[in-house]
């Protein structure tokens, strides 16, 4: 029993094996599934960068820690 | 594979295309530092952040339709012809994965290069050749993200690095960097080293990104005046750019084919010939590229010191210059040529990069749009005049096209501005609209990483406070 094409590679033929990763024939599930995850990303990564962004704004009205920023960039 | 010489020719090129992918890791090794070393220190994560995450979407991008793009589409489709079949190119191909090679049906219709020898050809080489064209992916999208440091969101850039670099550029590597792309077959257009195809398509979408983005708060004065927003590590920035160049090495490595008998792709019929091809499959060595490069590293170096008054960041970013500038005919110009080539194409960066911040108030921190898109349209134009008459389709073409200064130029603009420019412009304007391009000006105030450095504050402070309750503890503070 083997999840690939291959049981053993005594005697095997190469130029007659094609291809050996597990689960052939699912190619097309699996490309639905990357795109899912792909696009899946981008979702949660802008909710994730909105949240983010809104604690930064709140931050950015405490006038103390603007001044802090100014003063650390007029350093650099 | 069934013969000695046909399985070293296979697993030679496996190997040499293999060998190029971690030289030019190191390209985007180097975009990581020169940008963080360029940005300030309140944007430093969000920068380093920005750049690495392209890596895993352009990468899923390109397997999922990039790789397919450059096979299907030398034709337009529309132009000369529909899409061209492209299976071992498809995500659900077989030929995607781990293959011996056998017990698949030879892919008749997926010829292409290695055309006698099917899928023997392409198990081997399918994977090392999809990722050095993937690694100029990284590089393409990579440059437009220097050119958008501290004010874009990361989302949108995301959304921006896989138009460019799962699809814009390929496309134009299926036009121009294809053997039989419509662009070299009708127009002769010749870039045997990507000073078009990456670089000045990069830098027309940077262009592009950045005229709908805007300059960084306080870049220009209220007249107008550019101000100089300075590196915040000039060290970083000056490792960063070596390892481009050192990447560079594998960069124009992997646009080379490092060996096959010219006689299959319609040399003397009978003789034997082995040699290294460009992309198109017409013969060069690397010794060629290898004097060229170092050239035209050279003159650009050698120009932008004297342009810059001995500048370090533009002595660097014009050696880059000199290459892109030159890179377009480094197969075929003589080393003084691709010296002094270089050396116009990074004074012409040069001075563009200033004229056009001033003129037309484009902030481009790094001078990505001019030592990649100026120095590429440049080196692009200069090449149909130096090889005017060469021949830029391989052997087998029955109708030889030639190089030509008119189409270079034309070849010019529609890396620039067709596929470059206006796609960026566009896809910018719907981000814009949507209010997801810029970050709020409240937040590029205060700096992309304020929730960061807050959050390492608190941490600080925590264990900080835990280390005097233990001290405490035992005694020793009271």
């Amino acid at each position: 029993m083997s999840t690939t094409a291959v049981e053993t590679w005594a005697g095997a033929d190469l130029s007659q094996i094609g291809p050996i990763y597990p689960m052939v024939g699912f190619e097309v599930i699996l490309f639905i599934a990357g795109l899912a995850f792909w696009l899946l990303f981008h979702v949660l990564q802008a909710r994730i960068e909105q949240k983010e962004f809104e604690k930064d704004e709140e931050l950015a009205r405490s006038p103390e820690r603007l001044s802090r920023v100014f003063e650390d960039e007029a350093k650099e | 594979m069934d013969t000695d010489i046909g399985a070293m020719m296979v697993i030679f090129t496996e190997f040499y295309y293999w060998a190029t992918i971690p030289l030019m890791f190191l390209i985007h090794v180097g975009f990581c530092m020169y940008e963080v070393g360029a940005s300030r220190h309140k944007n430093h994560v969000h920068t380093l952040m920005k750049n690495t995450m392209l890596m895993p979407l352009v990468t899923i991008t390109f397997f999922f339709f990039g790789w397919w793009i450059y096979f299907a589409f030398p034709n337009g489709p529309g132009i000369t012809g529909g899409l061209t079949q492209s299976d071992n190119a498809v995500p659900w191909s077989e030929l995607m994965g781990t293959h011996l090679g056998g017990a698949t049906e030879t892919l008749q219709s997926a010829q292409g290069y290695g055309e006698d020898l099917g899928n023997s050809f392409w198990n081997r080489l399918n994977g090392v050749f999809w990722a050095a064209f993937l690694l100029f992916s990284w590089t393409a999208a990579s440059i437009v993200s220097g050119a958008t440091i501290e004010r874009i969101r990361p989302s949108a850039f995301w959304i921006l690095a896989v138009v460019i670099g799962s699809f814009c550029w390929i496309i134009d590597a299926s036009w121009g960097w294809h053997p039989d792309g419509w662009m070299v077959t009708q127009l002769g257009y010749h870039d045997a080293y990507a000073s078009g195809v990456i670089h000045a398509i990069a830098g027309g979408f940077a262009l592009g990104v950045v005229c709908v983005l805007g300059p960084r708060i306080g870049k220009f004065a209220p007249d107008g005046t550019p101000r100089n927003i300075n590196p915040h590590n000039k060290w970083l920035v000056t490792i960063g750019l070596f390892l481009i160049y050192v990447g560079f090495w594998g960069f124009y490595v992997a646009c080379n084919v490092p060996i096959l008998d010219h006689q299959e792709v319609g040399g003397a019929e009978g003789v034997v010939n082995f040699t290294a091809t460009t992309i198109y499959l017409t013969p060069t060595t690397l010794s060629a590229i290898v004097f060229n490069f170092m050239m035209s590293l050279s003159g650009g170096m050698i120009a932008g010191y004297i342009v810059s008054r001995g500048d370090a960041f533009w002595t660097y970013s014009a050696g880059l210059a000199g290459i892109i500038t030159a890179s377009a005919g480094n197969d075929l110009y003589h080393p003084i040529q691709a010296m002094f080539i270089g050396a116009f194409g990074a004074f012409c960066a040069y001075k563009l990069h200033f004229w056009v911040e001033r003129r037309f108030k484009i902030d481009d921190p790094i001078g990505a749009i001019a030592v990649h898109g100026y120095a590429g349209f440049i080196g692009l134009v200069i090449c149909g005049f130096m090889l005017w008459g060469h021949p830029a389709t391989a052997a087998y073409h029955e109708t030889v096209a030639v190089i030509t200064p008119w189409g270079q130029f034309l070849g010019a603009c529609i890396m620039f501005i067709v596929l470059g420019f206006i796609p960026a412009f566009i896809v910018s304007k719907i981000l814009s609209m949507m209010g997801v391009l810029r970050v709020p000006v409240a937040v590029e105030l205060v700096g992309l990483d304020m929730s960061e450095e807050i959050a390492e504050e608190m941490d600080a402070i925590a264990i900080s406070q835990a280390d005097i309750a233990e001290a405490k503890r035992l005694g020793l503070l009271t």
